[in-house]
């Protein structure tokens, strides 16, 4: 055995000993995490909002990267739409895979955006 | 059932919810163990106690990240730590050591207290020169009585590591105590 009843003694608890000491202590950390539970609201309403319009935005930032990509491109916009087949206007096998990549005309993205806002509903 | 009675799991999952009673519980349950560990870092009680604070503020914070399939108690003092580690980097002035605070006592006899007094400063000393893990695991144990299980939790390590410590920590404070017996029968 290492220590006698003297050595025992010595080794006093470094923690405190009184009740009070620890309720108030566990009070004090309590009530200063307020502005924490309070950070923490906050932010799940955020994320609710977010998750409950999530559908209706990722189609709207969808159709806005659509609009964006035609307006940008600015080629044909107005001569060719997505009506068209591409094989109608093809004369050469080039015109062929040309006509493919032609974007949607502004006609077409707002019918695509509406079916497509109807389909999530 | 009463808050007091319910398991970490339901706790953690009424504080995710927002329940501040659920914190409290929490808090209330873990907040002695937190605050031997955190003192194993920091120089005083005061700090130790802003420590343990900002550990269980930031585990509030994570939360949401906490696997809740998984147990509480070890998680929290992971954070704990990490919390005390960031802290004693911050600080320089946390690697001195702690003066432990006095503790008022009757002294019966002045050649017992002059005794007891330099007992305490050589188990003091002794602690001091330990190694940082010996020294927690020995003043967690054997002074604050902490279960050896539970300190390995506190500390993130084996139990046998805790152990191994321990033994350690006791054979080279029975070696710096020596001469003092000794002296005294002498």
């Amino acid at each position: 055995m290492m220590t006698t009843h003297d050595e025992r003694s010595a080794f006093e608890p470094r923690l405190p000993d009184d009740p009070g000491y620890w309720s108030a202590l566990a009070e004090r950390i309590s009530d200063s995490a307020a502005p924490v539970f309070a950070e923490l609201q906050s932010r799940s309403a955020w994320w609710g909002a977010l998750d409950r319009f999530g559908p209706a935005l990722g189609i709207g930032a969808l159709a806005a990267a659509v609009a964006t990509i035609v307006l940008l491109s600015g080629v044909g916009a107005s001569s060719t739409s997505l009506s068209e087949p591409p094989l109608a206007s093809a004369t050469t096998a080039t015109d062929l895979v040309e006509n493919a990549f032609q974007p949607p005309s502004m006609p077409d993205v707002i019918t695509l955006m509406v079916i497509a806002s109807e389909e999530s509903q | 059932m009463s808050s007091n009675d319910a398991s970490d799991r339901e706790l953690v999952r009424r504080t995710r919810e927002g329940d501040r009673e659920a914190f409290g519980v929490l808090v209330t349950r873990y907040l002695r163990p937190a605050l031997a560990l955190a003192w194993e870092y920091a120089p005083s009680l005061d700090d130790a106690e802003d420590l343990v604070q900002e550990g269980f503020h930031r585990a509030l914070r994570g939360l949401d990240g906490f696997d809740a399939s998984r147990p509480f108690r070890p998680w929290l003092f992971t954070i704990l730590r990490n919390v005390a580690r960031n802290a004693v980097a911050r600080h320089a002035r946390w690697n001195a050591v702690a003066i432990p605070d006095e503790h008022s006592s009757e002294e019966p006899d002045p050649l017992e207290a002059t005794y007891r007094l330099e007992l305490r400063d050589r188990i003091e000393a002794g602690l001091d020169l330990l190694p940082p893990m010996q020294r927690a695991c020995f003043r967690l144990c054997d002074i604050e009585g902490f279960e050896g299980p539970e300190v390995a939790t506190m500390l993130g390590v084996d139990p046998a590591t805790v152990r191994t410590h321990r033994h350690r920590a006791r054979a080279a404070l029975r070696k710096a105590l020596q001469g003092l017996n000794g002296e005294r029968k002498a």
